[in-house]
């Protein structure tokens, strides 16, 4: 099996890797820009690639992209679309062919963004009701007494993780010393900046566990230090803005080898497909994020599976991505 | 493909003569007193002049196999040899101990889920102290049912990052020049470098560094691995002295378990010190290599993960720490970037003719590299009435 063509269906931000076997690997999210940096920098290493040598074109992809400029969801897309190939060829959802851990995982809901508190107290309230195991909330600019609102709203079992802050230290320090009084779940993203320093300081500080890693796609080595000199308490991947599959599984391993959680999300520009498969595969990473479900999705896919607040993992051959019509793509 | 059932297949293998035996000359030949200051007062390693006993059977004795079978629903099992021995009766109450504590952990398991089975394992090793063996045996099995399902081998499903690595041998000798005409030996098979086990002390190990530079070229690869038998102070002095000689790395220098010796003496030298195999051996990698690469106490991880997958999870550690790892399964070494080298310890192995490859893999060493020799054919499958009706016993 080798590696024939590339093609970008637009409409869908699709990439098609084709090849002479009766397969192809798709990935979806690719933007115009992604689709032509694909196009000028990777054809060239791609064509007459051999799907199963994987890792190689991880390497190879990973430096030409470097050397170009390209952020890490160029090769990430490319890492995708071969997962998805080497999954069909095998007849396997991906998640088994790296090495199955579940085929469900249990899933919070990512709470619109910008919705005012009492909103965001209904959505909680929905979302608990609709068994999913938590409910995200972006925190910057909520004071303590927002925060006890919210946890009155839904009572003290339920989950409530902030997905988010962008402040600065000290606007950290202070947010996050009322998330522990609500006992909060998790504080992800707290800082405005990659400051590896102030997600230390936080970290030491607080009991409650920070989440970050805007920064992952900068080198596996940056990010696996995050955690080995506990910057943060976890660390957060998102695809493919961290990569692809390979780089986020690489991730996940150094995680669990020194002990820690690497939460694996995805990026709303494109699908959530590598993600749930990703997590299917690995023992530390605790939740799918999930979008409420009248939020628009992707617009040419069907959505991943969510029943009772987990995502069920589709059984189909390599990433699962279906299109909401089929012969759109062909 | 769902794990279903599992079987023990005892088997009657080949009759052996049962012999151990001991000598100054062979596995006590470690470490003389006074050559080591860890070893300044005692009797070393069990050193003892003449010293020569044998024991050996008077004649063959039948020795037996025991076959593990995971049957599944989808068309292929899971198979692999778990035990074998002398004893029957114990090699059949270890099947039934295994029945009986571990395999109930995978049935109705998906024979995909690698990664479920890995951590259920791993657990059991608490619960049940089963050692290494158990789940490395089980991860194989499930890894070589899904090279026979692609029909490809494994280092592909891994991901096939090259064809061929490097290869290096080990050599040995009684004295420096035995083991300089050992390794010249090694040259000229091809192999790209070599690597001692030599247990001197500093002194005659500095002597032996610069002869066997001296003769081999500058080219050549040279390792050394003194096996824990140096105090930090001697590391550091015999690693100045392999600096000059340019050796590629100092392998087990210090006993594995002094973490801040290692440390020092990692801070200390430019020589990349190689370390855990022996804590890797007992268990706990990837999880306790992550401390020790976090605190710079080594340079270069031993490959000691268990099964399949746990070795992909030490190389994929190593790599998110920026080190390389050394050792373990060829098609873990030939999948990954991130280990320069491969330790030939089974010496040169040609390639097979190609009727008797298939898509499982044959490991070839020669021409100074290690690959893998394949085919996309599936290997035949056993035949599980006639091993029924051929075995000593089946237990289930």
């Amino acid at each position: 099996m080798h590696i024939t063509d590339i093609t970008f269906h637009r409409g869908a931000g699709l990439l098609r890797l084709c090849t002479d076997g009766a397969q192809e690997g798709w990935a979806a999210g690719a933007t115009a820009a992604a689709a032509e940096a694909i196009d000028a920098v990777y054809r060239p290493l791609l064509l007459g690639g051999t799907p199963w040598e994987r890792e190689r074109l991880w390497q190879r992809l990973r430096q030409a992209g470097r050397a170009a400029g390209l952020p890490p969801s160029t090769w990430g897309l490319v890492d995708i679309a071969l997962w998805d190939l080497l999954g069909k060829a095998q007849g396997l959802p991906v998640y088994r062919v790296i090495g199955g851990f579940r085929d469900r995982v249990p899933a919070y809901l990512r709470g619109t963004p910008g919705v005012g508190m009492e909103a965001a107290a209904h959505e909680a309230l929905a979302a608990r009701d609709a068994g999913f195991w938590g409910y995200g909330f972006a925190a910057a600019g909520r004071s303590h007494a927002d925060l006890r609102q919210l946890r009155q709203a839904v009572g003290g079992e339920f989950r409530l993780l902030c997905d988010g802050a962008g402040l600065d230290l000290e606007g950290a320090l202070a947010l996050g010393r009322g998330l522990e009084e609500i006992d909060a779940h998790w504080f992800a993203e707290p800082l405005r900046d990659d400051d590896l320093t102030g997600l230390q300081q936080l970290a030491d500080a607080l009991d409650l566990p920070v989440v970050a890693g805007a920064f992952a796609g900068a080198s596996l080595q940056l990010a696996t230090r995050a955690l080995s000199t506990r910057a943060v308490d976890r660390l957060r991947a998102t695809l493919p803005t961290a990569g692809g599959i390979t780089d986020v599984l690489k991730l996940a391993r150094g995680a669990e080898a020194l002990g820690l959680n690497c939460e694996i999300d995805w990026d709303r520009q494109g699908s959530p497909h590598a993600a749930a498969q990703l997590l299917a595969a690995v023992r530390n990473a605790e939740f799918f994020a999930a979008d409420p479900a009248d939020r628009p999705g992707h617009p040419a896919l069907l959505p991943l599976a969510l029943a009772g607040g987990e995502l069920h993992l589709p059984a189909a051959p390599g990433l699962g991505v279906q299109l909401a019509d089929p012969t759109s793509a062909v | 493909m769902r794990i279903t059932k599992a079987t023990f297949y005892l088997h009657q293998a080949a009759p052996q003569v049962r012999s151990v035996s001991f000598s100054n000359r062979g596995s006590l030949q470690k470490v003389r007193p006074g050559l080591s200051g860890l070893f300044s007062h005692s009797e070393g390693m069990g050193w003892r002049d003449n010293f020569h006993l044998d024991f050996t059977a008077p004649g063959p004795a039948p020795t037996y196999r025991l076959q593990l079978r995971l049957h599944t629903d989808g068309g292929l099992d899971a198979y692999a040899d778990w035990a074998s021995g002398y004893s029957p009766t114990e090699l059949e109450w270890e099947a039934k101990k295994v029945l009986a504590t571990l395999t109930p952990l995978v049935m109705g398991v998906d024979a995909f889920d690698r990664e479920y089975v890995w951590q259920r394992l791993w657990y059991a090793q608490r619960f049940f102290y089963t050692g290494r063996q158990p789940l490395d045996t089980l991860d194989r099995m499930l890894w070589d049912l899904a090279s026979r399902h692609a029909r490809q081998p494994v280092y592909r499903l891994l991901g096939g990052a090259r064809d061929a690595v490097p290869a290096y041998a080990n050599f040995g000798g009684a004295t420096i020049e035995a083991l300089v005409a050992s390794c010249l030996e090694k040259q000229a098979q091809g192999f790209v470098g070599g690597k001692d086990h030599s247990y001197r002390g500093v002194a005659e190990n500095i002597q032996m560094a610069r002869q066997l530079r001296a003769a081999l070229g500058d080219d050549f690869i040279l390792l050394h691995d003194p096996v824990e038998s140096y105090t930090c102070e001697e590391a550091i002095r015999i690693g100045r002295e392999l600096e000059r000689q340019h050796y590629g790395w100092i392998e087990e220098p210090l006993q594995d378990y002094d973490i801040l010796g290692l440390q020092t003496l990692c801070k200390a030298l430019d020589l990349p010190v190689l370390a855990l195999e022996w804590i890797g051996a007992i268990g706990g990698q990837p999880f306790n290599a992550a401390p020790y690469v976090a605190l710079q106490a080594t340079d270069i991880v031993r490959q000691r993960g268990i099964g399949i997958t746990g070795q992909l999870k030490v190389a994929q550690l190593a790599e998110s720490m920026g080190v390389p790892v050394h050792g373990g399964d060829p098609h873990v070494v030939l999948a990954i970037h991130n280990d320069p080298l491969f330790e030939a310890f089974m010496g040169l192995r040609p390639e097979p003719p190609a009727e008797e490859l298939d898509c499982r893999g044959t490991l070839v060493v020669d021409q100074g590299v290690m690959r893998i020799a394949w085919r996309d054919v599936p290997p035949a499958e056993p035949d599980w009435d006639e091993a029924a009706r051929s075995a000593v016993m089946v237990i289930a």
